[in-house]
């Protein structure tokens, strides 16, 4: 039987330190950093994820989730890490001002 | 020339004139030791003029011998290499301190080993974290090299108030990074090389810590400006950092509390940076930035959930928190820092009261992302935490 795709992810309050990508077993490797992001925040291919759970108690910032367990949050998060979005949306309100 | 019967160091010959004292006192210690090294290398010299051979090298009893290591798809790390039971299993007490390494046949020649004073960092939840392993991996993999990665020739000038303002920010990150660097060094020498694993990790750090101090050394001297003011209130934050009295609580002031306030203005550094080589400086800083405060945030949760009575461990902790939030308060409100955040937060001296604004965003993330990382680590900063929430900015 084909095995579905995995339930966990991370969500925006990721702060990139990477220690979950090496806890994936090599020969699923379903964590990658994503590129582009200025927050070197990384991700997990649903369909390479087997669901382990090995990356979880490397995270320091409780980033990800079993979406089984935690339901999705839209990938926002919770807590401290969530704040920069207010600086992000003042410096983006200070743009819109100056155009 | 040196015979047989000549090798034996004369023990009672004066000190020779013209020697540093430094060499002769080491001089003397070392022909204190010489009933054991001596015997060994008496043993050596007599064997090898008898033409026989010791074979004892050979003898795999206590060994682990016949343990095969696989490398998974990413290659052979410690992960694999730990997944051994004889190899990988991490003491809570370290018994050695010499440098016999863990998985060898080390027992057999306790008396034999010289012992190392200054290993005396010996149980593993000073040490430890669940990530450690890990986090030594992606070290590897994302060194950079200021030299040749930050995209110098393409710096384009800047006006001088917000040149001033990122060469004095450069100059207070320089100051960061060589404590940053230093904390570290004061501890590695004193760990038990049966955690070679975080000696590992912490050198990693050093290499990161070096390479800042390079990159904002060169980024203050290359638009033209150059180095600024050295900050005395961050100094002595600094100062505090580097001569915390255990290497758990030094962590947590460095790398959860110092770092992660680095990293929080490194986060930022969309907003900061006006040139696109400023941004990658950023980019790449913290990238290393988001592995120290990783380690030290898990350092203290493996701290913690070792201690034999956390309770007590938790009242030492937050009695040191108490001091070393006060300090890093007298850093975090100083001129030389948050002046030129706020002239490069509000694009330049004329805007300085909006970029204030921006500081004050800016002052309310790192108090929280702080704040979430003492709960991560199982330790609850806030009721007592003595950095305010906000800002205390009035405009």
């Amino acid at each position: 039987m084909a095995r579905g795709p995995g339930s966990f992810y991370i969500d925006a309050t990721c702060i990139g330190c990477g220690a979950c990508e090496h806890a994936c077993p090599g020969k699923v490797d379903a964590i990658y950093k994503v590129d582009g992001d200025f927050l070197g925040r990384f991700a997990i291919v649903l369909d390479d994820c087997i669901d382990c759970g090995l990356c979880i108690p490397t995270c320091p910032v409780d980033c990800i989730h079993d979406a089984r367990v935690d339901g999705i949050t839209q990938g926002e998060g919770e807590g401290g890490y969530t704040r920069i979005k207010e600086l992000q949306a003042w410096a983006a309100d200070r743009v819109d001002h100056a155009d | 020339m040196t015979t047989m019967d000549n090798i034996v160091p004369n023990l009672s010959a004066p000190p020779i004139e013209g020697v540093a004292d430094t060499t002769t006192a080491y001089q003397q210690r070392y022909k204190g030791f010489y009933d054991q090294w001596g015997e060994l290398l008496q043993t050596n010299m007599d064997r090898l003029q008898a033409g026989s051979f010791h074979l004892g090298w050979m003898d795999r009893d206590g060994s682990h011998w016949g343990t095969k290591v696989k490398p998974s798809s990413r290659g052979l790390t410690y992960m694999d290499m730990n997944r051994s039971k004889a190899y990988g299993t991490i003491p809570e007490k370290s018994e050695f301190r010499n440098f016999a390494p863990r998985g060898s046949i080390r027992d057999r020649y306790a008396d034999q080993l010289p012992v190392i004073d200054e290993y005396d960092v010996l149980e593993r939840m000073h040490v430890w974290s669940d990530n450690l392993e890990t986090l030594y991996e992606e070290a590897k993999v994302r060194q950079w090299n200021s030299t040749t990665d930050i995209p110098w020739s393409e710096l384009k000038p800047v006006s001088e108030d917000l040149e001033m303002a990122t060469c004095q920010l450069s100059t207070f990150l320089t100051e960061v990074e060589f404590v940053a660097g230093d904390f570290p060094s004061r501890w590695i020498y004193r760990i038990s090389p049966d955690f070679f694993e975080a000696k590992n990790f912490l050198v990693s750090q050093m290499m990161d810590e070096a390479r800042h101090m390079e990159v904002f050394r060169k980024r203050a001297l290359a638009g033209g400006g150059g180095l600024l003011h050295p900050s005395p209130a961050f100094e002595w934050a600094l100062k505090a950092i580097l001569e915390s009295p255990t290497h758990t609580q030094g962590t947590f002031l460095l790398n959860v509390l110092g770092e992660g306030l680095v990293l929080s203005i490194f986060r930022a550094g969309e907003f900061l940076s006006k040139t696109h080589v400023d941004k990658e400086i950023f980019r790449l800083c913290m990238q290393d930035e988001a592995r120290h405060v990783s380690y030290g945030t898990m350092e203290l949760k493996s701290y913690l959930d070792a201690a034999p009575n956390r309770e007590a461990a938790l009242i030492d902790m937050h009695a040191f928190a108490d001091i070393g939030e006060q300090v890093i308060l007298t850093a975090l409100t100083d001129p030389y820092i948050l002046e030129p955040l706020a002239v490069l937060m509000g694009d330049g001296i004329k805007n300085i009261d909006d970029g204030m604004e921006g500081v004050t965003f800016l002052w309310a993330t790192i108090v929280e992302e702080y704040l979430q990382r003492c709960d991560r680590a199982g330790f609850d900063r806030r009721a007592k935490c003595t950095i305010p929430l906000e800002y205390p900015w009035s405009a």
